[in-house]
């Protein structure tokens, strides 16, 4: 816009310029001319013909000068037409609008700019009073400016409104619409109004009239934006304030956050404190490891535990603590294991073996927790130190053999007599059959073949003998634990021979249910012998107790189970267990027999349990009882 | 080692255990003495016969029935043989009660064969006088059938120590009347005086029958 009026103001000064220039021009040459034939004075006649003939020449000069300036003349006024053509045309086509006007007020030239703002021809502005199209509101300011105008030689500005045109309305989107609900009472959006802003510089004409050059911007779109922007900034402001009061609010509660924090780290830093204690203070150790096996952290316990100290630990792999069952450990392989391993074993208590700083290996009962932090995945292992308590449990295991032991010696004392007449049997036998001999080599012609047949039923009945004591012996006498794999059966009948003498005179019918081609099983042989006596004891006693006249059955039955662990039942048709005895028989020194000491099913049970089975049984009221215990097979042992 | 007993007596033997009833046969066998053998009692019940002298050798413990039993049995049938108890063990009570019912003896296992067959000898000895005892008996038992219902009236009054008078007066009847019942006794009875007579009927527990034996 400041372009424009500087272009107007430079081609108004070439106009007056030109217009001064001009009329000052033609007079000087009048003047030079009068005065040349002033300054000649003389009469042409009188002269000389060398005067005339000078004359003559200087005239021609003259002529010659006068043509040249008179060819100047025209090009300039061709130049000057030319400049004024370019000037109309420049006045004409400029984006801003130029008015001219009287020192009355009245329209006197302007151009199309001003045509197109202010809505009418050119007919119809020139030759009315500018004061009609402005805003009544305006008027005042106007005339001042008009006033102002035409006495002050500087240039005057003005902003004003004009009375709206409605092709005028430069349409003006208000943006601040889209900023958010307007909540502004007065929003300029509606308001049509054209804002111009005049400057005027007075001038007089070539007539010598007071004139009025005005220049008009319209400046609607820089008002209206300012408008906007007003109300953009008012919106603005009362959003900064909304905003700033939610801003306050988010402190306060940031703060409170804050001291939240403060507090919770506070918390975090007790408690962090309180398991650093107990991590240490623990008496287990805790070895935590990443995925690869490599150390991360060990607690105070671990040193004790391993005899390592915690520096030599930190980034050594698990394998210095725990060898794991790895052929070859290179970092894969026991990244391998342990991925393979641990899933597995999350949450379970596993025996495991460590190896101390010394070599010597120390039981570890190991648990093991899984965590990730970031990403990583990492596993805690608590390792309990139960050397302790293998230990007790070798102790437990001696004290066991050693109470079996005495017991088995009690329970050989009750069958004494028993053992003692299946003893005498034989003994008795091999008396009669040797006093027979010797009857018959003393009477005549003794018979050979007789006494052939009597020796050897004789050496029979010897063996026989010999046996038994054997088979006493070893149970008696057995006090040293020794396992071997052997056939239950096989020991079902030597526990038998033990008991013999009680079935036949207590009318006692024994049937064996033995299943054939059981696997082996890998155990005490005395001591389940000591079992399986105790069980037929129990049920000979029981059957003692039946009307003598009724049969008494007791069935010993083996076979596999499905668990592939051999059963072993024995089962009477005696009167049973009352429920409250089936609640105690089973605790020690709790007997029904004027002579038992109450100690024979509750070592039976532990010795079963010492040899991974276990023992229960299954009675009715006057229906008999089963007792029933299993044994691992071979098989299961050498799975494990 | 002899035994000079006749031919026709009898060894009966009960054990359950094979052996010891093998190797016994076999020892008696070797003394000339016949032997019968059985497992179990009810098969010698079975089998028992009382025609010849004979005696039992029985082992106490044995199922179904035990020797004790058989014994009590025995008596019950009132059969009367010579028991000789053989035992695997010395079990006092058992002991006590065979002896009670008369065994014979009661051996331990193992025994001293000389000692056991020296018992066989006696037991059937005394099996050898009880059956003549028992024939006596039962002759005597014919001739006391024999009385009239009077007679066995006097006869029990007179073996219970009454006089002739004092008979007389409890039956209501004359002495001569008690004499005449009383000549009929002894002549019926084939006795040769009072104390044989009453050495006769001792066995036979002759109670006087509707009278009170009173002084």
């Amino acid at each position: 816009m400041s372009k424009q009026t500087a272009d107007n103001k430079a081609i108004e000064m070439l106009r007056n310029k030109a217009e001064i220039l001009l009329p000052n021009y033609s007079n000087d040459a009048r003047k030079k001319a009068t005065k040349m034939l002033g300054l000649s004075g003389t009469d042409i006649s009188r002269l000389s013909s060398a005067d005339i003939q000078k004359l003559l020449f200087e005239f021609q000069r003259y002529h010659i000068e006068l043509e040249l300036q008179n060819g100047e003349l025209n090009r300039t006024h061709q130049e000057l037409s030319a400049s004024r053509d370019e000037y109309e045309q420049l006045y004409d086509l400029s984006p801003v609008s130029y008015l001219t006007l009287n020192k009355e007020g009245v329209i006197q030239k302007t151009n199309a700019a001003a045509t197109h703002l202010f809505g009418h021809s050119k007919e119809n502005l020139i030759g009315k009073k500018l004061g009609e199209f402005i805003h009544p509101l305006d008027q005042d300011n106007y005339y001042s400016f008009i006033k102002d105008s035409l006495t002050t030689p500087t240039d005057q500005t003005l902003n004003i409104k004009l009375n709206s045109f409605s092709n005028a309305s430069a349409y003006l989107n208000c943006h601040g619409l889209n900023l958010c609900g307007c909540s502004l009472q007065f929003c300029r959006h509606n308001n049509t109004s054209t804002h111009v802003e005049c400057r005027g510089l007075a001038s007089y004409n070539n007539k010598n009239e007071l004139q009025i050059h005005l220049t008009i911007s319209d400046i609607t779109e820089g008002k209206q934006a300012q408008e906007t922007m007003l109300c953009l900034n008012e919106k603005l402001e009362e959003k900064i304030h909304k905003q700033t009061s939610e801003l306050v609010e988010s402190n306060l509660s940031l703060k409170k956050k804050v001291e939240e924090l403060k507090y919770s780290k506070h918390q975090l830093r007790e408690r962090e404190a309180k398991l650093n204690s107990i991590f240490n203070a623990s008496i287990e150790g805790i070895i935590t490891i990443d995925t690869a096996g490599n150390i991360i952290s060990v607690n105070a316990a671990v040193e004790t535990i391993f005899g390592y100290r915690v520096e030599d630990l930190i980034g050594s792999s698990i394998n210095k603590l725990m060898p794991l069952p790895l052929r070859n450990k290179t970092r894969r392989n026991l990244k391998d294991y342990l991925q393979a391993y641990m899933p597995k074993n999350i949450g379970q208590i596993n025996e495991v073996e460590g190896i101390r700083k010394d070599g010597s290996s120390v039981p570890l009962d190991l648990s093991i927790a899984k965590f990730s932090i970031d990403k990583t995945t990492y596993f805690t292992g608590i390792v309990r130190d139960v050397s302790l308590r293998k230990h007790q449990e070798q102790l437990d295991k001696e004290h066991l053999d050693e109470l079996a032991h005495v017991t088995r010696l009690g329970l050989m004392g009750e069958m004494a007599s028993g053992i003692a007449h299946e003893v005498n049997q034989p003994l008795t036998a091999i008396a009669n059959y040797t006093q027979a001999c010797l009857n018959f080599i003393r009477g005549e012609n003794p018979d050979l073949e007789q006494l052939d047949e009597i020796l050897f039923k004789t050496h029979q009945q010897t063996l026989r003998a010999g046996q038994i004591i054997h088979r006493l012996r070893d149970f008696v006498k057995s006090k040293k634990i020794h396992r071997t794999t052997a056939d239950i059966n096989t020991l079902i009948h030597d526990a038998i021979s033990l008991c013999n003498a009680e079935f036949r005179p207590n009318n006692i019918r024994l049937r064996l249910e033995l299943a054939k081609n059981l696997p082996a099983v890998y155990v005490d042989n005395v001591q389940i012998e000591q079992v399986i006596i105790n069980l037929i004891k129990n049920s000979i006693d029981a059957l003692k107790n039946l009307p003598q006249k009724t049969q008494r059955h007791l069935a010993i039955q083996t076979q596999l189970n499905d668990d592939n662990d051999i059963e072993i039942r024995v089962k009477d048709n005696g009167p049973g267990i009352d429920e409250a005895q089936q609640q105690k028989i089973l605790t020690p020194f709790y007997t029904t027999k004027s002579d038992g000491m109450g100690m024979g099913l509750v070592i039976s049970r532990s010795l079963v349990e010492a040899h991974d089975g276990v023992l229960y049984f299954n009675s009715k009221p006057e229906n008999g009882t089963t007792f029933y215990f299993t044994l691992p097979t071979g098989r299961k042992f050498n799975a494990n | 080692m002899q035994i000079n007993t006749p031919p026709s007596t009898l060894v009966y033997l009960i054990d359950d255990e094979f052996a010891v009833r093998d190797s016994l046969t076999f020892l008696i066998e070797s003394t000339g003495q016949a032997v019968r053998s059985f497992e179990s009692a009810n098969d010698f019940l079975n089998d028992y016969s009382h025609e010849q002298p004979s005696c039992l050798i029985l082992d106490v413990r044995m199922p179904s029935m035990s020797g004790l039993e058989l014994q009590e049995e025995l008596s019950n049938r009132e059969i009367s043989i010579p028991i000789i108890f053989i035992s695997g063990h010395a079990d006092i009570s058992d002991s006590a009660k065979a002896f009670r019912a008369g065994a014979i003896d009661f051996l331990e296992k193992p025994f001293d064969n000389e000692i056991l067959l020296k018992r066989i000898e006696e037991a059937i000895q005394k099996d050898i006088e009880t059956k003549e005892h028992l024939i006596k008996k039962r002759q005597i038992q014919q001739r006391l059938d024999h009385l009239t219902a009077r007679e066995k009236e006097v006869l029990s009054l007179i073996v219970s120590s009454y006089s002739n008078k004092e008979a007389a007066m409890k039956l209501n009847i004359s002495n001569r009347t008690i004499d005449v019942h009383r000549a009929h006794i002894m002549e019926k009875m084939r006795a040769e005086n009072l104390a044989e007579l009453m050495m006769m009927v001792m066995p036979f527990e002759i109670v006087p029958h509707g009278v009170e034996v009173s002084d």
